[in-house]
Parts: C-alpha cells; structure tokens; sequence
C-alpha cells in the first residue's frame, strides 16, 4: 500500500511582470508503507518546495497528494494542519528547534498539536534513544549542532508518524555527527514502520539507501530545463 | 503542553521586554486601583455616620447640606438652633414628663396653682396636722392640673413613629475637634451599623452619665482620634472654646471617664459632653426673654410673679452664668461680685447639688437624630411621616407646642435625610474628581496597553519563526492566533495582578495616615467594589492590544517564515 501518493502534482508562483514561475511538475510519485526512499537534486531545484506540499504547508498550484489513503489536497487547511500533525514527521536542515523550550518540550511540542494522548514518557523515552537522556532540560542554545538535530530527529517522531519528511537533515552537521543521524532516522523508520521520504543533495547520504530518486526524474520542470540547457 | 505552557515559554525567552511590559502594565494598575481606593476611603469617609444609626436629622431651618455636614461630620460653620420642645416631641409621655418638670412655664404653674390652694386652705380655717395633709393633697392635685393643662401626660407628636431621638447640641470646641453636648443614649443603644450590629465601645473608660456625684452633670467621652492626637487621658478635664476653635474657654471643665474605640466615623474626631453640663455652661442658655418675653403678656406677668414669689422653686438656685442673660440672673449678677468670680473656681470645689438642670424654655439644640421606627419598613416610611409632618410645621401649629412656644408658631425646623443629602454632595464634588482622576489612570491603563502591543507585535520578527514551525507541526492558524492572544493577557494579567497587590501594599503603608485624618480604617484587604473590574478590564485591553499581533500571526506564511 503507498503511503504517500503525488499525482499531477504542479506548483508555480506569480512574478513581478505576471508571469507565472513554474517550480513543480510532478505527473506521479509515490513512496509505499515502510519503504525509504531519497531524493536527491541540485539546489533550487523544488526538493524543500516538494516537501511543503506534500506536509499541507503550501497548496500546490494543482495536483492531487494522497497521505495514508487520505486525498490531503481535497480538504480544509484546518483537516491538513492535523492530518500534518497526526501523520507527519518533519526533519527541517536549520533543525527549527524553538530556543526557548528545553529538549524535552522541544519533543513535546513534535506531538502536542495531534488529537488524543500527549505521553510525556514518549518524549523522555525518543531522547533516551537519541542519546540526550542527560540533556534532556538543556535548552538548544546550550547544545551543539549534533545534539540539536538529533532532537529534531526525536521530535519529528513524537507524534507517531506515518510518513518521516526530512529536508536535508545532515546539511549543517559535521561529518561524524551526520552519519549518526541517518542511521538514527532509518532505525526509527524500521522499528516504527514509518515510511520516509529524505532530501539531500549529499551522494553518501543517498547511497545508503535503496531506492534513490533524482528530482529531475520526477519532477518535468527540472527536466525540460536542462534539455534546453 | 498547553497553550499557556506555550505562552509562558514565549514570555520568558523575552524575559526583559516582558518584564517591563509587565511593569508598565503594574504601575497604570496600581494608578487605578489606588485611585478607586482613594474613592473609596473619601466615599467611606462621607458615608460613615451617615447610615448608621439613624434615618433622619432634625435641625434649624435653613441649609439641608448644612445640616447634614454639622450634625454627621461636625463640619462647616455652625447651624442655628432649634427649641429643646422639638427634641421632646419624640419623646414618650413618661419621657416629656420628666423633662417638662423643669420648664419654668410648669414651675410657674404649679407654684401659682399651689399657693391658690394654700390661700383656699387658710381660708377654712383647718389648721394642725390636718393642714399638712390637706397641703400634701393639694399639691398633688396642683401638680396634676398644671401637668394636664400643659399635655404633659401625653406623648410627643412624633413619639409613634420614633425608635430612638438623641438630641446635639454643638458650637464648641475643644481644639480644632467639636464639642458635641448629648445624651448617653449615643453611646448606649445607638446601634450605628445595622448590617454588622456594631455599637460604640469603649477602649478605656466608660460612657458618661447624665449625672454622678463624682462629676456631678459634666462628664464627658473623647474619640479615639482626639485622645490620641491630644494626649487626653482619663480623669483629665476639657475645657471647651466657645464659638470656634481660638475662641474664649469655658471656666467649667468636663471630666473625661471614657475614651471610645476606633469605630471609623466622625465621632472618632470629636468630644461628647453631657448635654445637661452643656446647657449649664455660660452663653449656652436661651436667653428667657428671647424664649417668654416673646410669649403673650399673660405669660411675661407669669413669670414676674414667679421671680417675685416666696419660696421659688429650688430649681432656680443656681449658679450664676447658667443664667446670664435671664431676669433672675441679673439680681443675681448685680448683687453679687464673688459670684462672678466663683466662675473661675476649680469643679473640686463646687457643690454639684447647686446646679440644677437648665429650664426647657431655655433649652435649644442644634439638631436631633431620629432613628425611625414602623412595623412594615423597618424605619423608613415612618422617617418619610416625620420628614414630611416636620416641614410642613405640623408641630409649630399644634396644641401641643403652643402651650410651650404660643408666640414661636411659625415653622422653625426642617427634616433631613442624610442619606440622600450626602449621595448629593458626593456626586456634585466628589465624583467629577474621581472620574477625572479615573479617566487619568485609565489612559495610562491603555498606554500600558499599547506599549503590550508594541512589544508583542516588535517580538513577531523573531517569533514568525517559531510561530512557523509551530504550524509545521501541525498547529492550526487559530490556535497559533490563541498562543499570542494569551501572551498578552499573561502579560497584562500579571502585570494587573503585581499593580493590584502594590496597590494595597501602598494602602496598608499608609493606612496610620489615612485612620489619623480621616477615621477611615483601611488595610491592605480592604477593596471597593469596582476593583474587581480591573482585573476583567485589563484582560479585555489585552485582548484588545493583542488581536493585531495574533493576526499578524495568523496570516503567517509558513513557508517563507521557515526558510528563515
């Protein structure tokens, strides 16, 4: 069964001289229950304007987006903030952690905005597996870049999500650290039979993983631009 | 985590712009409720006596305000008299009775009606012990007659509809505080909050007594404010000015044998005398000629008769400045230069059994507080009768005063309620300062509010971010929009509640002050009613100042704010 189905999926902005900028053009994509897929492109190229859509941040311009078997793009804002709440995970590449909220709110905060039970102990539990079972009070000023991210990991998972959305999650950390990461975010997929859809533009990222998806392979604009390149 | 959680986060990662947002919100609060409490201390300061006790102030004709201000507050220039006959006109029979026994109008009846009997008796011819007896019987008889010719074997007029008439007499001073002649009635039934069923009590001392042989008729009690600002102890005699406060002091003095408890109304500023020792003083006697010699000449050759016979009454035989200005006094005057000088003599060495109560005719008050009294309203509509009956110069035209005053028919005495009489004054001075000074604190209540949303509005820069990634997790707009509006009203709030408590800390630092001027006790507990507006008040001016920021942040664009 597809978790995430994308189906003539187009997005384009208005410019200054009223031409409309086409970003996105996605006749079909799909990611199934469980499965890992990355997707790799050039910057610019639409990857984080893709995700946006995909989690109900940005309408697309047209197209449809199935999450879970749910037509996303067929409902209200309102349905799309709790299907994102409820069904989504999302990994950001600046981690997006709020500088007042200690690590543990941090998480807290990943599932607040979902319906039914907010377990505190789920929060406590996710940073104990990423390794911050001691920092769990500290407030992200006082962590470093590592430990930041591996809490956007913790958080983009509070909610039990069916669907892990990670927009370059290995971008701003170091070497070491970046490995860790991946590892940690493809454990918790496994475990959780959360299927995850990765950007990255890093090709040791991508090789890791099984299925690898150039963005200029879905998405036509890309693709017709550089024909006429 | 909840939307307060969220909120308070948000507050305390701007911890100093919210601090002194908060500040400024405290102090335009504290303005407010310091200036509601000042209402409401200047609000109790007037009030107070003003329902307590009684429902109606009977006094001189003339100024209602004027009236009201003298006998509730002790304030303003002093009011004309009224006959002590009005005062008797609450009164029961078996009360009047007592009383009128020292008019001279009843002296002088008797006397005449008993020497009628006498010259009938010798006429006969009966001597030895039955004479005596005969005289005995005749007296009685005598005494009945002039009691039933005067009606002094009925009711007052308005005794029906009366509770309790405690008469004032004021006009001196002691110091800058009045001096207030009255019954012992003030401090021993006069119940002077109904709701709370307080009486006056005393912290030292007792009430003074219409007379003892200790003090004879000038006992007085202090108010807990004079003892204290004056030093005044018990045992120690006051010695009142006549007229206003530098004027001439009274050669008599007053024993003080009690000094009252705090009650926080007027009469914690004010000396209270007995009002039989106040009519006693110099100058405080009506002149006999202004009260008889204005009565028919029948009365005026009455009262000749009477100074010329033999014996007078024992009442007359008095010391000689309680009858400065009345024919009697005047042989006594002119005979005697040591009895003049016998004015300055110490209370020790005077005989209290040669003063004698002041005749009635001689008797003015300045007013009479009446506690009405009918079985339907508890009071009020009986206070309504009097009122109205008092006015319309009922009494000044009845039977029952002409025996007394046939020459003083026309109307002397109006009816006040102070209730309303006080509201009045209040509204026309008090309240336009107040809401002058409302309007102030409110202005700077909505400048603190501004200031609320200039912070939150200036903190939306930073905050479009978080408020972002909040909707990336699946916050809806509106409860993004509720997040900041409760950022404001924490703000607000807690500012409101530190102003709040500042207020009263204030109040309580200088409540010493406020009791010590006004009698109004104050603490850090006492509230006026419209304080708990402020606190709603100020959570609507945050609504208010925080919807353009929690728009702000509705409208977000998510995206953009993320890529940020």
């Amino acid at each position: 069964m597809s978790m995430l189905v994308v189906e003539n999926l187009k997005k384009s902005y208005s410019q200054n001289n009223s031409q409309l900028l086409e970003i996105l053009d996605v006749p079909q994509f799909r990611v199934d229950e469980g499965e890992q897929v990355v997707l790799i492109g050039a910057s610019g190229g639409g990857k984080t304007t893709l995700l946006h859509i995909i989690a109900g941040i940005t309408r697309p311009t047209e197209g449809q987006i199935w999450i879970d078997g749910i037509e996303a793009t067929a409902f209200s804002e309102v349905s799309r903030d709790q299907i994102r709440a409820s069904k989504l995970g999302y990994i950001f590449q600046t981690f997006n952690l709020l500088p007042g909220f200690t690590a543990l709110e941090n998480v807290i905060l990943g599932m607040t905005f979902s319906k039914g039970k907010h377990d505190s102990s789920r929060a406590m539990e996710l940073l104990e597996r990423v390794g911050l079972k001691d920092r769990i009070h500290h407030k992200p000023g006082k962590m470093s870049v590592g430990e930041q991210q591996r809490v956007a990991v913790a958080r983009a998972l509070a909610n039990r999500p069916r669907l892990l959305l990670a927009d370059e999650p290995t971008a701003n950390v170091d070497p070491q650290n970046k490995q860790q990461i991946v590892e940690l975010i493809r454990n918790f997929c496994v475990e959780e039979k959360i299927a995850l859809l990765l950007v990255t533009h890093a090709m040791e990222v991508a090789s890791q993983f099984d299925r690898v998806d150039q963005l200029e392979d879905i998405n036509h604009v890309v693709k017709s631009s550089r024909v006429e390149q | 985590m909840n939307i307060f959680q969220i909120a308070w986060r948000s507050i305390q990662q701007r911890g100093i712009a919210s601090t002194l947002t908060m500040l400024s919100m405290a102090l335009g609060v504290m303005l407010v409720v310091l200036v509601l409490s000042i209402y409401g201390i200047v609000s109790e300061s007037f009030r107070a006596n003003s329902t307590l006790g009684y429902h109606l102030i009977v006094g001189a004709r003339g100024g209602s305000l004027q009236l009201t201000l003298n006998s509730v507050y002790y304030l303003s220039q002093p009011v004309e008299n009224i006959p002590y006959e009005y005062y008797l006109a609450f009164k029961t029979a078996e009360d009047r009775q007592a009383e009128l026994e020292h008019s001279i109008a009843y002296q002088t009846q008797l006397a005449r009606q008993e020497t009628a009997a006498l010259v009938s008796v010798a006429q006969l011819g009966i001597g030895g012990g039955v004479t005596q007896l005969a005289d005995e019987v005749l007296q009685e008889f005598a005494a009945r007659q002039v009691q039933e010719n005067l009606g002094m074997d009925q009711d007052g007029m308005f005794s029906n509809f009366t509770g309790m008439a405690i008469p004032l007499c004021l006009g001196d001073y002691f110091g800058q505080y009045r001096v207030v002649g009255t019954t012992p009635d003030l401090f021993d039934k006069l119940v002077y909050d109904f709701d709370r069923e307080l009486t006056y009590k005393f912290s030292q001392g007792r009430n003074f007594k219409t007379f003892t042989q200790e003090n004879g008729y000038f006992e007085c009690v202090v108010g807990s404010i004079v003892a204290q600002q004056k030093g005044v102890k018990l045992g120690d005699q006051i010695n009142p000015s006549h007229g206003d406060p530098n004027g001439h002091g009274h050669a008599q003095g007053f024993t003080v044998v009690g000094i009252l408890e705090s009650s926080g109304t007027p009469n914690d500023r004010a000396v209270f005398v007995n009002i039989e020792g106040f009519f006693l003083m110099e100058d405080h006697a009506k002149p006999v000629d202004e009260g008889m010699a204005e009565d028919s000449g029948d009365d005026e050759e009455e009262w000749e008769e009477f100074l010329k016979s033999e014996p007078r009454p024992k009442m007359m035989a008095r010391e000689p400045w309680t009858f400065v200005s009345s024919p009697a006094m005047v042989n006594l005057e002119e005979g005697s230069e040591a009895d003049r000088d016998s004015e300055k003599k110490s209370t020790a060495d005077v005989s209290w059994e040669s003063f004698e109560p002041l005749p009635i005719e001689q008797r003015e008050v300045t007013s009479i507080l009446i506690l009405a009294d009918d079985a339907l309203t508890g009071g009020d509509m009986a206070a309504m009768h009097i009122v109205n009956m008092v006015n319309e110069g009922v009494l000044e035209g009845s039977l029952e005063w002409s025996k007394y005053r046939p020459t003083l028919a026309q109307k002397s005495a109006q009816g006040v309620q102070p209730i309303s009489e006080i509201e009045r004054l209040f509204q026309a001075f008090v309240g336009p300062v107040q809401y002058m000074l409302l309007t102030l604190t409110i202005m700077i209540c909505v400048v603190s509010g501004i200031s609320i949303l200039v912070s939150i509005y200036n903190s939306m820069n930073e905050r479009r971010h978080e408020l972002a990634v909040m909707r990336a997790l699946g916050a809806s707009r509106d409860r993004i929009m509720r997040i900041v509006l409760t950022e404001s009203i924490m703000i607000s709030l807690m500012g409101g509640l530190i102003g709040w408590v500042g207020a009263h800390g204030v109040v309580e630092l200088i409540s010493p002050y406020v009791e010590a001027q006004t009698g109004v006790s104050v603490g850090f507990m006492s509230f006026v009613p419209a304080e708990f507006w402020v606190l709603p008040g100020v959570m609507g001016l945050a609504v208010i100042v925080g919807f353009y920021p929690a728009i702000s942040a509705y409208f977000t664009d998510v995206s953009r704010s993320l890529g940020k």
